[in-house]
């Protein structure tokens, strides 16, 4: 196990990494497995190996997983199963809508799975329903065009610390992503420009030579005294 | 994304010269053979 950072994770409790909701059931289930901090939390492969993982509900099952998830990307560098990053038109649809909002869908996106429990979903949910209900008052029209959209909307408007602490990881992930997206395509499209000039270069050179032929071939015809090709 | 636009643009372009210089190096490769065969 590679830890990418110079923190003792014995010393880094649960509670610490803020991710938990504060006597949540799942930081609450943790426990009662002898995990209390993140170098524990760490040293399992799987959630569903846990003893007892039967006693908690599907929900808080997908919560851990998202949150473990998480957690061994912060720590340990590991890429997010999870991709947030796609588009979904279903966000866009149900936010763009001008239908009264009394329900609000993610579509095919369990957020249960991007770590938040379940009050934290009924939080999101319930702020996003009264948000799209005034934009539909206002007759304007919000659009997301992917979940990491939905995500940095709530930043900038829900408080709540355990909420906040997810989104921030998902919202650095996809920056750093993006920018490595970008580096990668500054490369890509310096190597393509580079072919592109050879190739042209190429071309321009086999016209060249062409031309020189049929140049020869036509003084041949002219000193044949016309005669057909 | 912008980039990814250009990107595929200049794959397309690429694709297009290097079909263009397939059939220009067979062109070619045909004035030669004539040639050849006039200096015999």
């Amino acid at each position: 196990m590679e830890i990418n950072k110079n923190i003792d994770l014995q010393k880094v409790s649960l509670e610490d990494i803020k991710l938990f909701q504060n006597r949540g059931r799942e930081i609450e289930f943790l426990k009662q497995n002898g995990i209390t901090n993140v170098l524990e939390l760490l040293s399992i492969t799987d959630i569903d190996l846990l003893p007892n993982i039967a006693s908690i509900t599907t929900s808080e099952r997908a919560t851990l997983r998202g949150i473990f998830e998480l957690i061994r990307h912060k720590y340990l560098n590991e890429e997010l199963i999870v991709d947030c990053f796609f588009d979904v038109s279903k966000v866009k649809y149900y936010l763009s809508s001008k239908e009264a909002y009394n329900n609000i869908s993610f579509g095919e996106i369990n957020l249960n799975r991007f770590g938040f429990s379940k009050s934290e979903v009924d939080q999101i949910n319930m702020f996003l329903i009264s948000k799209m209900n005034e934009f539909t008052r206002e007759n304007s029209v919000v659009e997301f065009g992917s979940i990491i959209d939905v995500f940095a909307y709530l930043k900038e408007n829900i408080k709540r610390t355990s909420i906040v602490s997810k989104l921030d990881i998902y919202l650095d992930s996809y920056q750093k992503k993006k920018s490595q997206k970008e580096e990668f395509n500054q490369e890509e499209l310096e190597n393509l420009r580079k072919t592109l000039l050879d190739l042209t270069k190429k071309r321009d050179k086999l016209n060249e030579q062409i031309a020189l032929c049929e140049e020869k071939l036509l003084n041949y015809y002219e000193k044949m005294g016309g005669v057909n090709k | 994304m912008k980039d990814d636009k250009m990107i595929n643009e200049c794959e397309e372009v690429i694709l297009k010269l290097k079909k263009e210089i397939l059939t220009k190096e067979v062109q070619l490769e045909q004035l030669l053979a004539k040639i050849e065969v006039k200096n015999s």
